[in-house]
């Protein structure tokens, strides 16, 4: 469990970065 | 390898990389030093900015380092950060107010909508430079002293005087520690600022400071130094751990550790031709000579209090509750495991250099405090 | 005027510099990923108005970074200062991850915020880049090691009691450092701070929305804080949920408190809301309650995973429950109680050199060591922590935590729309949502530390005896200082971020 935990935090942040470059995009922000 | 080193080694190897820890925080001082100085030695609210910039670069890292030795004491002798911080309570308690306030102080010096004005974070920084290395030196001073404090039976620290440590400062030797300190770090400070910053005026003063600092610093090394040689120290019998004064105690130790005395010889050498080379030779590098050097002299200090079956956190009022190496220590596992940890340390320091070598490359000068970063100069 | 005791002051003077602290420690946390985030897309783009940005965010961050840095000193040495006799008991396992805090992430945090504040003119763009990375990473490095400390004194493990040395000592650093209850307060405690600074950012933001100013900035910069708050908040959602299981695993007393949840049952509600009722006492027959809502069944699923599952309440745990295979408090006081007279026996014993006598006291205390924190017990309501502050500190922190992720999917749905810029009712909640990420972020703190009340290490060692012996007064007088200093140093603080904001990211 602790070892998804891990992951899912790492996840959350790279996630984040990539996630926020698409909306970015998609409002003509980029 | 590490795994099968015994307690006595690894209490030993603790004491010097406790001691490594405080003996680099002795260097790093020279923003302390550099602090007093924006107040006593420049002039003018350029000079000011200056030194603002560029001990303000460095300052994390002596905190840091005061923080880590906090650190590596809880882990590594934790009677003694327990006996020491929960017994000499007013006087860690004023250090650390005096590097409450430095932290902020870089940061909000000169910003804009200053509830508390530029002055009073100059004072602050001040404060921190004389008040809290002066404490901090009387505070190492009852190495040697001693202090008062008696441990009960489950090593529950009782304080027998009112003032927590604060009575260090009525001793002449404590004082003469702290002062020691004050002055090195003043002309540590200069030297750096020597070294770092590219403007003539400031620097040729601090070039005349880091001598006069250093001339001010000689009396109280010499009563320091003296006060080692002749005082009565607390001795340990390796056999039953029984504390007892021993006369010339410390001599004693100087004799039975030469690596030391060889250290603090190269020490005093070192910073002798920093101060020098940058007074009398117009050298840059003087601090790195004298920086290293206080490294080597803050380790054979140190080394003096702790090895040589020494009680390196004596007490006074009860000899028995006297803390030395051997009763003051985390378990054998802990310090091991803490030993595979500080393997790290040289990497720590690989890249503190390789960022200290970029960052310092270009000295500090009047244009850049003007340019296209001004506003985000201190 | 009743006289408040050492222990009363040490307290109060350890919640004061804490939650000092944690008033800035979270926007570090968040907002150093933010900047390097702001920061990645600038050296991707090479768009001089990303660097704008970053260069304002930035700005905001050392602001609040320096006194963050300034309330955390004293917490290096507090535990010195103020709790010795904990220091000593139990400092062979608790000190270690506190001088790694040191060694590994306050070192990265120190070297590379030098370079990234003034290396922009000293360094490639691409190291640059990384230095506002690693503060990001040293930052979130030392809250795992507090957190791994804080862990332990929650669920503690990994060590063994030395009856000679009469404290503590560590068998298993990896038992500690990769305890569950550890990582899992690790990634909800950054987690959650990521929502702290996204709160912060699109607050910000909203402010220059509503004033018609820095329009794209506000918006780039909304951009980004809404998907990393949003997707922070998902995911603590889910480790929320591990820590309140792991909680009423561990530490029952805690989670029963947290709901108010006086008598165990099978299967127990859930409170939504509730009004705890200021004059129950454990043991009474007064409701627990004024008024409440509740989800039948729900804290039997949450608490332990298993519908209809028994969850013991705070009578429970205080009284025994035979019938449930819950042993009370006053059991485990009568065994904590033998545990101390035995250690001491076999101290005397030992002194005196009474081998025989040594070893008899030292079997029975063995026997009994598994209470021996219970046995500084003055009573066995004494094991019960403050109830209505645990119980509110909790709801507060769920309730707010929902409504973050709706929060920041309203303030995506209109960036999409295009038209947040009119938005002015949204970039008004915006403004005071940012408060709203500080107090649930601080509830959750408050909830930690004071739902585990009595303990200071959870059944082992109670707060009584953790601290340092040293007459009231001299800790009455630091914690004034403390709070007249820190105060002032907020007061500046915000002014000086105030200013910044007003004169918003470089034109």
């Amino acid at each position: 469990m602790s070892a998804l935990l891990l992951i899912g935090w790492l996840a959350t942040i790279v996630l984040s970065y990539y996630g926020a470059e698409l909306v970015l995009k998609k409002i003509d922000l980029s | 390898m590490i795994g099968n080193l015994d307690l006595a080694m690894l209490q030993k190897i603790w004491w010097l990389i406790a001691s490594v820890v405080g003996s680099l925080f002795l260097f790093l001082t020279f923003v302390q030093g550099g602090q007093t100085l924006l107040t006593t030695t420049a002039r003018g609210e350029l000079e000011k900015s200056l030194i603002a910039n560029s001990i303000g670069r460095k300052w994390e890292l002596t905190f840091t380092t005061l923080v880590l030795f906090g650190g590596a004491l809880f882990a590594a002798f934790p009677l003694f950060y327990a006996t020491s911080f929960g017994g000499a309570y007013w006087v860690w308690m004023l250090i650390l107010f005096t590097f409450v306030g430095q932290a902020v102080s870089f940061e909000y010096r000169s910003k804009p909508n200053n509830l508390l004005g530029a002055k009073t974070y100059e004072i602050f920084l001040l404060l921190n430079g004389s008040l809290g290395l002066l404490l901090i030196g009387a505070a190492v001073g009852t190495f040697f002293t001693g202090s008062r404090f008696i441990l009960n039976g489950y090593n529950s620290v009782a304080w027998q005087t009112p003032f927590h440590g604060l009575e260090a400062a009525l001793n002449p030797f404590n004082v003469a520690l702290g002062l020691f300190l004050v002055f090195l770090a003043r002309t540590l400070g200069a030297l750096y600022l020597v070294n770092n910053i590219d403007h003539a005026p400031l620097t040729e003063r601090c070039r005349r400071s880091a001598w006069n600092n250093f001339l001010c610093s000689l009396p109280f090394l010499l009563g320091v130094l003296g006060g080692l040689l002749f005082m009565d120290g607390f001795a340990v019998d390796p056999a039953t751990g029984t504390v007892a004064m021993e006369p010339y105690k410390y001599l004693h130790n100087l004799l039975a550790l030469p690596v030391f005395d060889v250290l603090l010889l190269a020490g005093l050498v070192g910073v002798i031709y920093g101060v020098t080379s940058t007074r009398f030779l117009g050298k840059d590098s003087g601090i790195w000579y004298a920086g290293l050097g206080t490294v080597l002299v803050g380790l054979a200090i140190f080394a003096l209090a702790g090895y040589n079956n020494t009680a390196f956190y004596p007490s006074i009022s009860d000899l028995q509750s006297s803390l030395t190496i051997r009763n003051a220590s985390s378990s054998h596992y802990t310090l091991t495991a803490m030993t595979y940890v500080a393997l790290a340390v040289p990497f720590v320091i690989a890249y503190i250099w390789y960022v200290w070598k970029q960052m310092d490359a270009r000295k500090i000068s009047p244009t850049e405090l003007d340019g296209d970063y001004a506003k985000d100069m201190y | 005027m009743e006289m408040l005791s050492t222990v009363d002051w040490a307290r109060a003077q350890f919640a004061l510099t804490a939650m000092y602290h944690w008033i800035f420690v979270p926007l570090t946390l968040g907002l150093s990923f933010l900047v390097a985030f702001f920061e990645s897309i600038y050296v991707k783009t090479a768009n001089e108005e990303w660097k704008k940005i970053t260069k304002f965010w930035m700005t905001l961050f050392g602001i609040n970074f320096a006194i963050g840095v300034a309330t955390g000193i004293i917490m290096e040495f507090e535990f010195g200062t103020n709790w010795s006799n904990y220091s000593w008991m139990v400092g062979d396992i608790f000190g270690a991850p506190l001088a790694v805090e040191g060694i590994f992430a306050f070192f990265l945090e120190a070297t590379f915020f030098a370079v990234m504040f003034f290396g922009w003119e000293r360094v490639s763009r691409r190291f640059h880049l990384f230095s506002t990375w690693m503060v990001a990473v040293g930052a979130n490095l030392s809250a795992l090691w507090i957190l791994i400390a804080n862990g332990w004194m929650q669920f503690p493990v990994g060590m063994a009691f030395n009856a000679d040395k009469a404290r503590f000592e560590m068998q298993n650093i990896w038992e500690v450092i990769l305890s569950p209850v550890a990582l899992s307060k690790f990634v909800h405690a950054t987690s959650s701070s990521f929502i702290v600074a996204a709160l912060f950012v699109v607050g910000i933001s909203a402010v220059f929305l509503l004033q018609k100013r820095h329009l794209k900035a506000a918006k780039r910069s909304m951009a980004v804080a809404a998907v990393f708050g949003l997707l922070a908040s998902v995911f603590v959602a889910i480790n929320g949920d591990e820590s309140a299981y792991s909680v009423a695993q561990r530490q029952p007393m805690k989670l029963a408190a947290m709901e108010g949840l006086y008598e165990g049952a099978g299967p127990a509600p859930l409170v939504a809301f509730g009004l705890i009722n200021p004059a129950k006492k454990a043991g009474d027959s007064s409701p627990a309650f004024l008024a409440s809502v509740k989800i039948p069944g729900l804290l039997s699923l949450l608490a332990n995973r298993q519908s209809g599952s028994f969850v013991p309440g705070i009578n429970d745990l205080v009284f025994g429950n035979e019938k449930q295979g819950v042993v009370g408090a006053e059991d485990r006081i009568a065994r904590g109680r033998m545990a101390v007279r035995e250690l001491a026996n076999y101290k005397q014993a030992k002194t005196t050199g009474d081998d025989l006598a040594a070893s008899r006291a030292l079997t029975v205390f063995n026997n009994h060591q598994a209470d021996l924190g219970y046995g500084y017990l003055q009573s066995p309501t004494a094991v019960v922590p403050p109830v209505a502050t645990t119980f509110y500190s909790f709801h507060l922190m769920v309730v707010l935590g929902t409504l973050f992720p709706l929060f920041f999917l309203i303030v995506l749905y209109r960036l999409f729309k295009g038209d947040i810029e009119d938005c002015t009712l949204l970039n008004k909640v915006a403004v005071g949502a940012i408060f709203f990420g500080y107090i649930a972020s601080q509830a959750g703190w408050v909830l930690a530390e004071v739902g585990r009340q009595p303990w200071a290490i959870q059944n082992l060692l109670p707060v009584g005896v953790a601290i340092t012996p040293i007459a009231s007064g001299n800790v009455q007088t630091t914690f004034f200082i403390f709070l007249i200093l820190f105060t002032l140093l907020l007061v500046a603080e915000i002014g000086i971020m105030v200013k910044q904001i007003k004169i918003g990211p470089e034109a």
